[in-house]
């Protein structure tokens, strides 16, 4: 889980993973490990690790150590606060310039709130690059599941 | 703020295991930072002079105040400010109190207290009473290292009382014999130069012990010139100084300072153990030590506390700083995570989390402090990592 701090990491983990949702929110500090089972399309059912990392502050971002060895990563973006697109772009350039070229899906997050940049703007942001581009809400769940799966299929 | 604290606390040293100091990429980065912060200040500041097309106007005399020069310079430098590169951990354990009614005490001689040694001859100058004492922790080495490279042992008007558990009284004594006189001729010149009859500050040794378990068989031994019951608190003109033991490998003690109803509470090396078997004996003996922790942290002013370790460090889901985890179950130190549970719970208005991981990177621990600096916003009490070169006034 990579993203600008308070885009919503955790609140998405939990949704996805325990099924719950909290309105307060807690940073998260260094690494938090979860884990769940997913049925891929191909049938396959796949074991995945989660590794909830605490965001991206505004000077100091996460450090590379727990992105390597990662198979892939979910990209949080939050539509309320544009400065979190590229804070994730960055992070992409980072990841790449440091480990490699992982596949990964961008998310997003909060699509139950008034968003302040456009689907398109991401899709643009990331073309040729995320796999795939999903409006999701921890809150409301929508497309939590489907952007755990969007990422297991390309693993 | 009191014009002399009740007590003034500094950290000289705060880094777990070993001294360690920022890499070349990392004070690189640091400045890059320092760099960004400064250049965006000074262009905010160029606008001033700017017309409605956004083209300055202005010499760079007129910007300056004057001619360019060294001094107008510094000058037009000094109208910004630039918070300085943070110091985490830098040297190993070393703190230092200084009482409203002019003790100097100090906790733990990692390397930090050759610094703090200096600072102390320097503030005493020929004064008279030169006394010091010093409460240890416990044994290893990044808590005893920098005795002999303290000025203040160099002196023979200064006396040293030192009080610890036995283990850190005989860690200090078996290579430089200052409390027995003696240093067996195997050890002799083989860690350290130095030795009893190189160091002429007159030295004292007070062993804290638990009387119930162990209680002396007279008024004093080889090593221990006296003895000190860890159910009593140690006073030191108005200050009360109660020691506890917390759960380390080695015999551990903390302390909890208080003075004029302002509590500092000192707990290096100390480790909530993540045991699975809540009957295991260490389990149980980790878990009575935090709730002393908890006891004496209760609404304290300021806490220093061990949290060398993220959970899934801990775990060994992770390395420190690295992919490669290994387990850190008995190697004696504490989760950040349980840190902030145990400081909220208590109400500890300020926290220091320190005894940092030597593999933990620079851009990392600054990382983790700014996290820490937005979690002290939402929840009302104040956490940080602990860093090198810092004073505190209670």
């Amino acid at each position: 889980m990579l993203g600008m701090w308070g885009v919503g990491k955790t609140s998405l983990v939990q949704q996805y993973v325990h099924s719950l949702y909290s309105e307060k929110y807690h940073a998260s500090l260094g690494v938090k490990v979860d884990k769940k089972t997913v049925l891929r399309g191909d049938g396959q059912e796949m074991m995945l690790m989660l590794w909830d990392i605490a965001g991206a502050e505004d000077h100091f971002s996460v450090p590379l150590s727990y992105v390597r060895g990662a198979a892939g990563y979910l990209l949080v973006i939050d539509g309320t606060r544009p400065e979190t697109l590229d804070a994730a772009a960055a992070l992409v350039e980072a990841v790449e310039g440091g480990i490699g070229s992982l596949p990964f899906v961008a998310v997003i997050n909060k699509s139950d709130l008034d968003w302040k940049l456009s689907e398109a703007d991401v899709r643009a942001r990331f073309a040729g690059q995320a796999a795939a581009v999903l409006p999701s809400s921890a809150r409301s769940g929508e497309n939590v599941e489907a952007a755990f799966l969007a990422l297991a299929e390309q693993l | 703020m009191p014009d002399r604290p009740n007590l003034r606390v500094h950290f000289y040293g705060v880094q777990g295991s070993g001294s360690v100091f920022p890499s070349r990429a990392e004070r690189r980065a640091a400045a890059e930072v320092s760099d960004h912060d400064l250049l965006a200040q000074v262009f905010a500041d160029l606008e001033r002079y700017a017309d409605a097309d956004g083209r300055i106007g202005a010499t760079i005399e007129e910007v300056l105040g004057g001619p360019v020069n060294r001094r107008t310079l510094l000058a037009y430098r000094r109208r910004f400010d630039i918070p300085e590169p943070r110091v985490y951990g830098g040297w190993t354990t070393c703190v230092r109190i200084e009482t409203a009614d002019g003790h100097d005490i100090v906790i733990d001689c990692g390397s930090g207290f050759r610094v703090c040694a200096k600072d102390i001859v320097a503030k005493w100058g020929d004064r008279k009473d030169r006394e010091l004492t010093i409460l240890g922790s416990h044994s290893h080495y990044d808590h005893t290292e920098g005795f002999d490279q303290a000025a203040v042992c160099f002196d023979p008007r200064n006396r040293i009382r030192i009080c610890a558990e036995r283990s850190y009284l005989k860690a200090l004594d078996q290579n430089l014999g200052i409390f027995s006189h003696h240093v067996d001729v195997n050890l002799k010149g083989v860690a350290t130069p130095l030795h009893y009859e190189l160091m002429p500050a007159q030295f004292e040794s007070l062993e804290i012990r638990d009387f119930a378990r162990n209680p002396p068989q007279g008024d004093s031994d080889s090593l221990a010139n006296g003895y000190h019951p860890i159910s009593e608190p140690l006073r030191i003109g108005a200050t009360t100084i109660q020691p506890f033991e917390v759960f380390h490998p080695a015999p551990c003690l903390a302390y909890r300072f208080e003075h004029a109803g302002k509590v500092f509470v000192f707990c290096t090396d100390h480790e909530l153990r993540r045991g699975d078997d809540p009957e295991h004996p260490l389990q149980r003996a980790s878990l009575e030590a935090e709730a002393r922790l908890r006891a004496h942290s209760m609404d304290a002013d300021l806490l220093y506390r061990d949290g060398q370790f993220f959970q899934a460090e801990y775990d060994g889901q992770i390395g420190v700083s690295s992919t490669f985890g290994v387990s850190r179950l008995d190697w004696g130190h504490s989760c950040v995570e349980d840190v902030l549970d145990m400081a909220t719970a208590c109400r500890v208005k300020h926290t220091l989390i320190g005894h940092h991981d030597p593999n933990r990177d620079w851009s990392e621990r600054n990382w983790i402090d700014e996290t820490l600096h937005r979690k002290s916003e939402q929840e009302g009490l104040r956490f940080e990592l602990a860093r090198a070169e810092t004073v505190y006034d209670l």
